[in-house]
């Protein structure tokens, strides 16, 4: 078995709001009733990222998004352990780790002695055809959580190019979508649905899935209006050590009234520092955003630069995202065409060019950021999300970008100093002499 | 051994040699004569349709001419060798050569580039792009709404070819379309019996250079030119060297076949469609022709990046019992490692239980960053494979 290297650079972040404590708390407690439940004779469900989790709520299914339990293995520094249980198996233990923990997980001979008591044996699998390499690992996955049925989603890709798409997601969102991809995604979901009544002899009820898009709803607004928050508080309320856990964990949870009630207090305690000007880095003078995903493992990097330079990371996807894409309003006809234009379009905004790099210029500016820093995720080999094309518009529009090639999962892989070295160097010679001129 | 002097001799081979060496010049050809062109990305474009609208098919390939500026300028370094040189034609070798361009799901790589061509064209207009269009398959689930879709797809993919071609496209030109085709596919069938082990005529450098040169002619002769070195090759001498099954990166030129065959193995078939997978079924014509081009998507044999683990371990096991392999080989390039996932399933399936040995060769790149070593792990190889036998 592989053994986790020794940190000796500081990795647990600065916590500064109890809406990011609560999170930690209310999903580990969620966690420990999990593992009754499915010895019970609940189903269990493993979901990949993109996968519509607002179905799975409706029909009061758990799951757990297998890309979310990589970030927690990373943070509990433990993913080493599981790449070794692959090593061992006869697979690589240095590619795609941000979807292969999972299988890791799956070999583990002690899942007990996991994060939180250990990720309890699915009865489902839910994948989506959006990588070749992922669709192997959920089948290796699937094999090994031999009680499993995997059930694949699939994917249509978008021909129509809308530009300024967070104008149109809330209201107009049939118009970002040609009616061939609508009518896909809406029968996918048909087809999920009918898949998870016959597994599980529960009766979809449209009534409590109204519900959950109504709890989505809420809970996205209070995220937008967190999120504007800190784009319009200069020196801003929180940093994105705080937002990412605040917003991930209860993320996972979308759809209920905890998570929504949650937004809620996250918002109302951002308000509060802004009211009490009580900012999280009070000597703010540069603001960052960090595009990629997050750090899990070493959280307190974002940290680093706050005391040395004043140089405070307030941006990441996980708030602007919940943001500005997930909102779905007058669905009322049809909440599962509306849903689908939400699960198919999130990777397009994200992934794709062209909406992403004009998606992150207007956060750049919402946000009035200074300088950028773009994660790409070193060994996964769907990696890939037109980079240039991103750094070109950024760069153009005076938003100065570092890239950093690193691992997000695998904590043994990070080179501290020189990530440092990489960010200080956009801060000294990139950012502080454009703010002297 | 690589080219052997008695393939080189003939005159159908020499044929093929000229069309697999110089694509460019095929492609000038086309342009020069007026031809309506499509370039073709993507493994599972059906040829058929394009060819029922009176327009050319034309497969694109990587640019091996020199560094891929362009591609590393603009591509993310997850891109592996194939895609990078896909690029490169695209963006640079290719510019002004055609006027379409079709792109479809056979990797995920093909959908990636195609939002990129597109953004380019968007933000840098003056380049001489094609049109790109893309057919959005389901190649995996065996099931009736694959089906459906696929067939949605194709006729999507129609009905652009008429606007483009200005020809209506008709049940008659498919069909006739398809018999060429088929014919097409048969005569590579035949010309790669004789790879199999009692009368192997032909090695795997030349096996490539037949039927890639073949994917670059006009369809009809094509079809003699490989009817013509089939009955060549017949008299060409036995292949000796340790039987190799291939599978993983698609190879686009005989580089790395020449390098392990001048080491003592001998390829006798692959997975990837620059070879036996290109033409290893036909299209039924006994059904409505849409529905045949549909239906054999989900029929041919799995691809080493999108099929399943459970396909791949089957299939494993039909190929290297069809080709008596000695040796099965992995070769893999930077960040096209999918196939990696397969491997220990296939070796605990397949390969252990029949004895047979297997070598991994990962993280290669173009250029070939050591070609020394490479020829030593397959000197070891030829070596490994004739001790497992």
């Amino acid at each position: 078995m592989a053994e986790e290297k020794k940190q000796t650079y500081e990795t647990r972040s600065i916590k500064r709001l109890e809406s990011s404590k609560t999170a930690s708390a209310y999903q580990k407690q969620w966690f420990h009733t999990l593992r009754p439940r499915v010895e019970a004779g609940e189903p269990f469900a493993l979901l990949c990222a993109d996968a519509p989790m607002e179905i799975f709520r409706a029909m009061d299914i758990p799951f757990v998004v297998y890309q979310w339990w990589t970030a927690i293995c990373a943070a509990k520094q433990m993913s080493g352990t599981y790449y070794g249980y692959m090593k061992d198996a006869g697979y690589r233990d240095d590619i795609c780790s941000y979807c292969s923990t999972i299988y890791g997980c799956a070999l583990d001979p002690h899942p007990e002695e996991g994060p939180w008591g250990g990720l309890p044996e699915p009865s489902i699998i839910i994948t989506q055809s959006e990588c070749s390499v992922m669709s192997k690992i959920e089948n290796l996955m699937a094999e090994a959580y031999d009680h499993a049925e995997q059930y694949t989603m699939h994917r249509y890709h978008e021909p129509v190019i809308t530009e300024n798409w967070w104008d149109k997601a809330f209201e107009h969102y049939t118009e970002l979508s040609s009616p061939e991809r609508l009518d896909f995604y809406e029968r996918e979901l048909r087809d999920l649905i009918a898949f998870l009544e016959q597994k599980t002899g529960r009766m979809f009820d449209m009534n409590k899935f109204r519900e959950v898009m109504d709890n989505v709803n809420e809970q996205d607004y209070w995220y937008r209006k967190t999120r504007d928050l800190i784009a319009e508080n200069k020196p801003a309320p929180a940093v994105i050590s705080d937002t990412v856990n605040a917003v991930m964990q209860a993320q996972w949870q979308r759809g209920t009234k905890w998570a929504a009630e949650h937004a809620k207090g996250l918002y109302e305690e951002v308000k509060q520092r802004v009211d009490e000007n009580n900012p999280a880095v009070p000597n703010e003078r540069i603001r960052l955003m960090w595009i990629g995903r997050g750090l899990w493992f070493n959280l307190a990097f974002y940290n680093y630069f706050e005391e040395k330079y004043g140089a405070a990371f307030i941006w990441s996807m996980y708030l602007g995202l919940a943001a500005d894409a997930y909102g779905r309003f007058n669905y009322e006809d049809n909440p599962l065409r509306a849903l689908g234009t939400r699960f198919s379009m999130i990777t397009d905004f994200l992934h794709m060019p062209p909406w992403n790099a004009e998606w992150f210029l207007k956060e750049a500016r919402h946000n009035q950021i200074d300088g950028v820093v773009l994660l790409t995720s070193e060994n996964c080999m769907n990696n890939g999300d037109f980079y240039y094309n991103i750094v070109k518009t950024l760069e153009d529009n005076g938003f100065p970008v570092c890239m950093l090639r690193a691992d997000p999962a695998d904590a043994k892989k990070w080179n501290q100093e020189t990530m440092t070295a990489a960010v200080e160097d956009l801060i000294v010679n990139r950012i502080e002499p454009k703010l002297k001129k | 051994m690589a080219i052997r002097k008695e393939a080189a001799a003939g005159k159908a081979f020499a044929a093929l040699k000229e069309a697999y060496g110089n694509r460019k010049a095929v492609l000038q050809d086309l342009r020069k004569k007026g031809a309506k062109t499509v370039l073709v990305a993507g493994y599972d474009v059906p040829d058929e349709a394009v060819l029922a609208a009176g327009m050319v098919p034309f497969r694109v390939t990587g640019y091996y001419g020199g560094p891929r500026e362009s591609a590393e300028k603009y591509l993310e370094y997850s891109f592996g060798a194939i895609w990078k040189g896909l690029w490169e034609s695209l963006a640079e070798d290719y510019a002004g050569l055609a006027d379409y361009c079709v792109f479809c799901g056979s990797s995920d790589m093909f959908l990636k580039l195609y939002y990129y061509f597109r953004t380019l064209k968007r933000i840098e207009p003056e380049r001489k792009l094609p049109e790109f269009f893309y057919i959005d398959y389901e190649l995996v689930d065996k099931k009736l709404k694959t089906q459906e879709r696929n067939e949605r797809e194709i006729n999507r993919f129609i009905a652009q070819l008429e606007a483009w071609s200005g020809n209506k496209v008709t049940e008659a030109g498919l069909k006739e379309a398809i018999g060429l085709c088929n014919e097409y596919r048969q005569a590579l069938r035949a010309f790669t019996e004789l790879r199999k082990k009692d009368n192997c005529r032909v090695n795997g450098s030349e096996a490539l250079m037949v039927i890639g040169g073949s994917m670059f002619m006009d369809r009809k002769a094509a079809v003699e030119a490989v009817k013509a070195v089939t009955e060549e090759a017949a008299a060409w001498p036995v292949v000796e060297g340790t039987r190799v099954y291939y599978a993983g990166s698609p190879q686009e030129t005989t580089e790395v076949y020449e390098i392990a065959e001048a080491s003592g193995c001998c390829v006798v078939g692959e997975d990837h469609d620059m070879g036996d997978r290109m033409f290893d079924t036909d299209v039924r014509t006994d059904i409505a022709p849409v529905s045949a081009l549909a239906e054999r998507l989900i029929t041919r044999m799995p691809s080493s990046e999108k099929g399943s683990i459970k396909e791949r371990v089957k299939f494993a096991g039909e190929k290297l019992n069809e080709t008596q392999a000695e040796l099965f080989l992995t070769y893999m390039n930077k960040n096209d490692e999918a196939y990696v996932w397969d491997l220990p399933s296939i070796k605990r399936n397949v390969l252990e239980p029949n004895g047979i040995a297997s070598c991994t060769i990962e993280g290669q790149t173009w250029p070939l960053t050591d070609p020394e070593g490479l020829k030593a792990k397959f000197a070891e190889m030829a070596k490994l494979g004739k001790e497992a036998k």
